[in-house]
């Protein structure tokens, strides 16, 4: 849950990119932490398996300046996509204010898809968040690729709830700050205000 | 009152930050409500790392038979003389975690009961003020974003 230091003008943020194994969650904040100047960001904590995929999640705290003198720090997360790996993606949940759903737009992965995105709606709603309402940015990833799935096709089958969605190659860095940026807004949007001043 | 503003209060009028080389307060989702690090970059990393690794303990533990409750865990990874070492306390029904960084200890025993001592004194330290930030929450912090304010949060480089 976002949390607002009125004393020291900070807002702090929880993004989390989930999604299926091997569709470009961690290449998106690796792609962030390339693209972002050293006075914005931390180390790049990565927990992973010798073969280099994501064994607990993935880290980077951003500090992206300051909104009506508010200091913003988002700290992006990304969840293990492999199956297996369910209950760490319930732990690392806790407590998001935003999610980027990054789904693999090739056509043998649409299975995969939609059973990564049933199981974040099934985990968000075991920790009490109302689908409605939580922050949710929909990304189709790996459109530089051949064998891909149309975007309308995307759209009918995994955006039931037309949340916003954007077109990305994270690879290249196509789409990675445009997703980043609407997820962040629709983040700050939902914080609640009102704490002791 | 501002919990963080307390919390500084009692560390730093006490001397207690210097109970370890880095002494990091945080959230049970990893966001820290005050560390003595000169980074705070390297602070929220390790408040990330610390409220996952806590998570995933307290998951396994639901694998152990607990016969009583009275006794509370605390996570330790260390040597004979460097480590880490985690202690969980309650905050108006919220958990949190202060974690001791510490190395080229002499008496690692010592540090790990100071910090048991020093989060039973900041318990009761904070119990003494209303801290209901939830109860006080109230409509939206921005009722709406220009593009401009979110072009400048992000002018630092991308897009």
């Amino acid at each position: 849950m976002s949390f607002v230091n009125y004393h020291t003008k900070e807002i702090n943020c929880k993004i989390v990119y989930y999604g299926p194994g091997l569709g470009g969650k961690t290449t998106n904040i690796q792609h962030v932490y390339q693209k972002t100047s050293a006075n914005n960001k931390g180390q790049m904590v990565t927990l992973n398996t010798e073969n280099e995929r994501t064994l607990f999640f993935d880290f980077l705290p951003l500090d992206l300046g300051t909104i009506r003198g508010f200091k913003t720090r988002f700290h992006l997360y990304t969840v293990p996509g492999q199956v297996f790996y369910e209950a760490s993606r319930k732990l690392i949940l806790r407590g998001v204010d935003g999610i980027v759903f990054v789904a693999d737009s090739q056509v043998e992965k649409m299975e995969a898809n939609i059973e990564s995105l049933e199981g974040l709606k099934k985990n968000l709603v075991e920790q009490g968040h109302d689908l409605n309402k939580i922050p949710i940015v929909m990304q189709w990833n790996k459109r530089d690729l051949p064998n891909i799935i149309s975007e309308q096709d995307l759209e009918q089958k995994l955006n039931q709830l037309d949340l916003p969605s954007f077109s990305a190659s994270a690879l290249k860095g196509d789409g990675v700050f445009e997703t980043l940026k609407t997820i962040s807004k629709l983040v700050l949007l939902n914080i609640k205000g009102g704490l002791e001043r | 009152m501002n919990l963080n503003l307390l919390v500084e209060k009692f560390f730093n009028e006490n001397d207690y930050n210097r109970i370890a080389d880095k002494l990091v307060v945080m959230r049970h989702d990893g966001i820290n409500v005050y560390s003595n690090c000169e980074d705070q970059f390297e602070a929220s990393s390790i408040g990330a790392l610390v409220a996952g690794l806590w998570q995933a303990a307290e998951s396994l533990s639901s694998l152990l038979k607990k016969n009583d409750e009275f006794f509370e865990f605390r996570l330790g990874f260390d040597t004979s003389s460097e480590g880490l070492y985690v202690l969980p306390f309650t905050i108006m029904k919220s958990t949190y975690y202060v974690c001791a960084i510490y190395s080229e200890s002499n008496n690692p025993a010592k540090l790990k009961r100071n910090l048991r001592l020093l989060k039973d004194s900041l318990e009761v330290f904070l119990s003494e003020f209303s801290l209901d930030e939830e109860a006080n929450r109230k409509g939206y912090l921005f009722n709406e974003i220009s593009d401009s304010e979110m072009d400048n949060l992000f002018s630092f480089g991308g897009v």
